[in-house]
């Protein structure tokens, strides 16, 4: 198969798609650290417990995600590292 | 009774534990196509009871697994039984209208997340359909439904172990109580989803020896005890005795899961909950009110509007944060994974653009069953086998019921 035929079937969506992930993962925590722990706040000013979650719960959650987001934040970074070499090889081939 | 920790790690321990069951769930369920409506759907379509076998296994096993770690004093009973919901007409007419807008949007709860993370628009529609969905039930549905719930119209007013087997069988949460109850719940649905893969398998074996040729000497060579369709026991594994080859192939993500490999890895996760949340959390699989309730609360929230503070459910039943909105995340996280690393990613859009119309038309129908039903396919049905209710029960039949309809429904369309 020439690298011509290779380079042509390699897909730009492959490596657009680690980095939609880690932008998902790093925005949802950041998301969680503004939105959520106000609106929760929120709640306990308006004296609505019946959803509000205590801040040992919150904290919790934040922590846990944190560590979620590291993880899935690496795994995207590799993947699309691996794949961008991909791409710079068979573009050096050609 | 309160209810009591099994595990002293704290709740950061409970989300993540929460987390990394929604990555193996969105996972496993990618890799192993997992999906109840389609299970269903192929009884009524082409006669099938393969996946819909495999449910049941599902089922049972998971009713076994939770017993016996109550039987064995792993987990309280008062664990077990504590979040059992209240029942009542609310169940089953929420359950009819999810089977028939899950049929016609192409995708369960569980499925519907892993093939939008697997990049299928019409799986992404029916997620916002669904979000609609959850708001008309919010301010249509529920300060009715809830009335009735108060004051026992058609509906039971406890829950917790009025809804627990082992209390209404033997009027008591006893460890011998709740073996007996497990057994009696889960033996039974194992056995019949093994005997109807079996049925399903030798038909499927007969059909082909009659398509090739060799149909008479097959009829006649008593198909239940040859290859895959042999004795139940090993029917019932079959998908997860491997080779060698066959688990690197599954392990290298070349070959997708069996439907029994998945069905025990799914219960497999489970179990995870099952112990990590008893006493902190509701500690079972639930996906339905953070997908469904919590990403429309969420995606208003930086627009300033908070839905908790004035709107009817939102402001009395969805907490603004819980273990099972890591659980969606990582689901998502998981099943993108799985699809991409497979090579299956892709941005699916239907050639037929009415299909995008149906796929959201049937979400908000997904959004309004789920919510009126008090959770999904995952989060009532498959869960309340494990709590050993019955509310998965009556969830399983008029499910069944919505999607003979949607059939019935798509043979007129098409």
């Amino acid at each position: 198969m020439s690298t011509q035929v290779t380079a042509q079937r390699f897909s730009y969506a492959r490596l657009i798609a680690p980095i939609v992930l880690v932008l998902f993962v790093v925005g949802w925590y950041q998301f969680s650290i503004v939105y959520i722990q106000g609106a929760d706040n929120q709640l306990v000013a308006s004296g609505n417990l019946a959803v509000y979650v205590p801040i040992q719960q919150v904290n919790g959650y934040l922590a846990a995600l944190l560590d979620a987001t590291y993880i899935a934040a690496s795994a995207g970074l590799i993947v699309f590292v691996y794949h961008l070499a991909k791409l710079l090889r068979i573009r050096s081939r050609r | 009774m309160l209810p009591e920790h099994v595990l002293p790690f704290g709740y950061a321990f409970v989300y993540a534990a929460f987390g990394v069951s929604g990555f193996l769930l969105g996972w496993v369920a990618q890799r192993g196509n997992y999906c109840f409506v389609n299970a269903m759907s192929s009884v009524f379509t082409t006669r099938s009871y393969d996946r819909f076998g495999a449910l049941l296994i599902l089922f049972g096993v998971s009713a076994l697994m939770t017993g016996l770690l109550v039987v064995v004093g792993v987990v309280p009973a008062v664990d077990q039984y504590y979040d059992n919901y209240f029942s009542g007409w609310y169940v089953v007419v929420g359950a009819v209208i999810f089977g028939f807008g899950a049929t016609m949007a192409g995708g369960c709860n569980l499925s519907m997340l892993y093939r939008a993370a697997s990049g299928y628009v019409q799986n992404w529609l029916e997620l916002v359909g669904m979000m609609v969905g959850t708001y008309i039930f919010a301010v249509v549905i529920w300060p009715f439904q809830s009335y009735t719930m108060a004051n026992g119209i058609l509906s039971t007013k406890l829950g917790a172990y009025t809804e627990y087997l082992p209390y209404d069988l033997f009027h008591s949460v006893s460890q011998t109580s709740v073996g007996v109850a497990a057994a009696l719940l889960g033996v039974p649905l194992v056995a019949l989803g093994l005997v109807l893969q079996r049925r399903t398998r030798s038909k499927r074996l007969l059909d082909g020896a009659l398509t090739s040729g060799t149909g008479i000497s097959l009829t006649m060579a008593a198909p239940a005890s040859a290859g895959p369709a042999g004795p139940l026991p090993s029917i019932g594994l079959q998908g997860t005795r491997l080779g060698f080859a066959s688990a690197k192939d599954i392990l290298l993500l070349r070959r997708p899961y069996g439907a029994n490999l998945s069905t025990l890895l799914l219960a497999g996760t489970l179990l995870l909950v099952f112990v990590s949340g008893a006493g902190y959390t509701f500690n079972y699989l639930v996906i339905t009110s953070s997908d469904g309730g919590r990403f429309l609360e969420y995606i208003l929230m930086p627009f300033g509007v908070n839905l908790a503070l004035g709107t009817p459910w939102y402001n009395d039943a969805l907490p603004i944060v819980d273990p099972s909105v890591l659980m969606v995340v990582m689901l998502i996280v998981g099943a993108f994974l799985a699809s991409y690393l497979s090579g299956d990613f892709k941005v699916r859009v239907p050639r037929q653009r009415k299909r995008l119309a149906i796929g959201f038309s049937g979400g908000v129908l997904v959004g309004v069953g789920v919510r009126t039903a008090l959770g999904c396919n995952v989060g009532l049905m498959w869960t309340n086998f494990a709590q050993l209710g019955y509310d998965g029960m009556l969830f399983l039949f008029a499910m069944l019921f919505g999607v003979w309809i949607a059939v019935k429904v798509q043979r007129r369309l098409v």
